[in-house]
């Protein structure tokens, strides 16, 4: 994965444990800033051994840890160099969610190595929509919770996400949702 | 073959097209012409909100038909340019527009990509730039987090060399008192053998012991950033793109240069990383658009270097504070930056003082000694006279000034012991009322044997004003390190001193007693 997920991780990890901490982790995961360069291509496991790490040190189960990472890599991706990527990707949820693709081939077209996933908008109801998720990696389904519950905390909604799908061709989510106060 | 659209079709096709009639009447337009310029209304004439770039054609609408000709608008309110091409269906004209391909900066805010026909080549161009911004912003934000990792350090470093060098000093000057006694006690007791022994052991035990605190100093100053005579203008000139790109967006730097080859004596990465502390803590007081300005000036015997922002500017507490370790008002902030830009000016006998800035913001004023100017220090007013007698014209005046009470006294009775009419100080002013002293009753110093670092003043600049008022005094300079001051070519002596050393470099100044 691409080092600015592992930034997130840490800046995740330091406004909850602080620095000193953050360097035991590092030290635990036999990793430097060397391994923290945004846009510097790392290996997947390193990525998961790092989460690993910072699960066990906030006392959360992995699967929790990677739904928390989720939520927070929005506020990461909204604050930062990134932020006016996602405003320029969509003003409301669904809008962005169904922009992710386009957006997300514009950032292969510059970091030739990502492999970046796709989110369709499947189905639109009356305070609901469903997308479908599909990905090259396995296992990132909690993550993925934790990206949409971030989304709608990033557009002021108020709702929930729920994964009621998970086949061969991908994970289907349902997000309910109204506008926040 | 025609296609029927409806309006829906047509709003996701061309998010941006406008339907007017053969008068250019405003009959409808798209979701994103309608967020983008909220004053449109339908019944307008398209020309009272643009600007046509070929209005020779919008005459010609009613016969054009089936080639579509290319058509520009630019928004007469905001910057936003549209072009596409023109469609006729039954009597109306659809101007299928889309943002410019290549749209200017100004255009890109507020824009979203639903403002975009999903074919349109343009999207792709914006996502790029938008890529290529934030690649921008995270390298500068590197940069940055680099800059500041690296101030951490060198504050560490001058920290751990600064107690350090403490530390050997006054473990040398203390070393110096027992070596001088021993001597005496050595000179006093010379029938004594026992005695004479264990003197000549204490002797080289201090030798030993300042060994190790030499070591000390050594291993914890930075053999990186040597001294070097240099133009501040040149280099300030010189480094003005890595001073930019310290600045975040909104932020312009100039520089004000006013001290073409006023020459400095410093370690070159010390100075820049002064102006980096100074620069970064400027850019943290300016919120939005700034500006920094660096300006330099010679005052008297000084360079000075200012650096001033109209930013925030600090309130009175917090400039009473700013130079403490540790002192930060920013959340994230070491406390060490300002903290290290002081601990440079000090070792390089310069000053830093933290002003309000007249009009708003702050200013920093560095003040570093100007290297030409150093011999005509003499600003160092003297005590009053001592009233101490004046020795014989025949033996050489040696005044001596240390601020060790014990090794001053063993230095001069050693001193006189060899034949020397020796005048001792505690601190420079004393020293300087010597000098004058004894040059109002013409019997100027021969000689001065000064140590350096002193709790009342600084030993080369009393050498410097002491020589501005004898001429030909000789100077050697005692301390327990080897001063980074300028120093012209004095004899040095590291302490603890041996006597035969030191009698032997006065031999050599003032010829063989």
């Amino acid at each position: 994965m691409y080092g600015m997920i592992h930034c997130a991780v840490r800046e995740m990890f330091v406004e909850q444990l602080g620095a000193t901490e953050w360097a035991a982790l590092e030290r635990a995961a036999k990793i430097t800033a060397a391994d923290q360069i945004s846009f510097n291509v790392y290996n997947d496991a390193l990525t998961m051994r790092i989460l690993e790490e910072a699960a066990v040190r906030l006392g959360l189960d992995m699967q929790d840890c990677l739904e928390e990472f989720g939520r927070y890599w929005i506020v990461f991706a909204g604050k930062g160099s990134f932020k006016s990527m996602m405003e320029f990707t969509g003003d409301d949820i669904m809008t962005f969610i169904s922009n992710l693709d386009q957006m997300h081939r514009s950032v292969v077209r510059t970091l030739t190595k990502a492999q970046m996933p796709s989110f369709q908008v499947l189905e639109k109801g009356d305070g609901y929509f469903t997308v479908l998720y599909l990905s090259e990696r396995n296992g990132l389904g909690a993550f993925v919770t934790g990206l949409l519950k971030g989304l709608l905390d990033h557009f002021n909604q108020i709702g929930d996400v729920k994964l009621i799908k998970d086949g061969p061709v991908g994970l289907e989510y349902k997000i309910w949702h109204r506008d926040g106060p | 073959m025609r296609f029927a659209l409806d309006s829906e079709d047509l709003g996701r096709l061309f998010p941006s097209h406008i339907l007017v009639d053969k008068h250019l009447n405003i009959i409808d337009f798209g979701a994103s012409i309608w967020k983008r310029l909220p004053d449109l209304t339908k019944g307008d004439h398209l020309e009272d909100h643009f600007i046509v770039s070929n209005p020779e054609l919008l005459n010609a609408l009613p016969v054009i038909s089936a080639n579509m000709p290319s058509i520009q608008l630019r928004s007469r309110s905001r910057p936003i340019t549209m072009t596409g091409v023109i469609i006729e269906s039954d009597g109306t004209y659809l101007l299928a527009l889309n943002p410019s391909p290549i749209p200017d900066p100004t255009e890109l805010t507020g824009l979203r990509m639903s403002d975009l026909s999903p074919t349109d080549p343009s999207l792709d161009n914006i996502l790029l730039i938008k890529m290529q911004d934030a690649m921008i912003a995270e390298a500068k934000e590197m940069a940055a987090k680099l800059t500041a990792e690296r101030q951490k350090s060198d504050a560490l470093l001058q920290q751990v060399s600064r107690i350090s060098g403490c530390l050997a000093h006054d473990f040398n000057n203390h070393l110096s008192i027992i070596k001088l006694n021993a001597q005496r006690l050595a000179q006093e007791a010379s029938n004594n053998r026992q005695i004479a022994t264990i003197a000549e052991i204490l002797m080289e035990t201090t030798t030993r012991s300042s060994a190790i605190a030499s070591s000390l100093v050594t291993l914890s100053s930075s053999q990186n950033d040597k001294r070097r005579e240099f133009v501040a203008d040149e280099i300030l000139q010189d480094s003005l793109p890595y001073l930019k790109s310290l600045t975040s967006d909104g932020i312009e730097l100039i520089l004000d240069l006013d001290a073409s080859g006023v020459k400095v004596k410093l370690g070159q990465a010390g100075f820049l990383n002064c102006l980096t502390n100074l620069i970064l803590n400027s850019c943290d007081a300016i919120l939005g658009e700034g500006r920094i300005e660096i300006s330099t000036y010679q005052s008297v015997n000084w360079l000075v270097v200012e650096v001033s922002d109209n930013g925030m500017g600090l309130g009175e507490a917090a400039l009473a504070q700013a130079f403490e370790p540790y002192f930060s008002t920013k959340e994230k902030g070491t406390g060490l930056g300002l903290a290290s830009v002081q601990d440079f000016m000090t070792n390089h006998g310069g000053t830093v003082e933290l002003l309000p800035n007249p009009v708003s913001g702050a200013l920093a004023r560095l003040k570093f000694p100007i290297i030409q100017d150093l011999e005509s220090v003499a600003d160092m007013a003297p005590l009053a006279q001592t009233g101490l007698p004046i020795g014989p014209s025949d033996q050489p005046r040696i005044l001596v000034v240390d601020d060790e009470q014990y090794a001053l006294e063993a230095l001069v009775e050693l001193l006189e012991q060899e034949g020397y009419h020796v005048a001792g100080a505690s601190s420079p002013r004393e020293g300087i009322g010597l000098v004058q002293e004894y040059n109002e009753a013409d019997c100027p110093f021969d000689a001065l044997l000064t140590d350096v670092i002193m709790p009342k003043g600084n030993g080369i600049i009393l050498a410097h004003a002491a020589r501005a008022m004898s001429p030909d005094l000789k100077v050697i300079v005692m301390s327990g390190m080897r001063p980074e001051e300028a120093m012209p070519d004095w004899p040095f002596l590291q302490k603890p001193l041996r006597l035969e050393l030191v009698t032997e470099t006065l031999s050599r100044l003032l010829g063989p007693r």
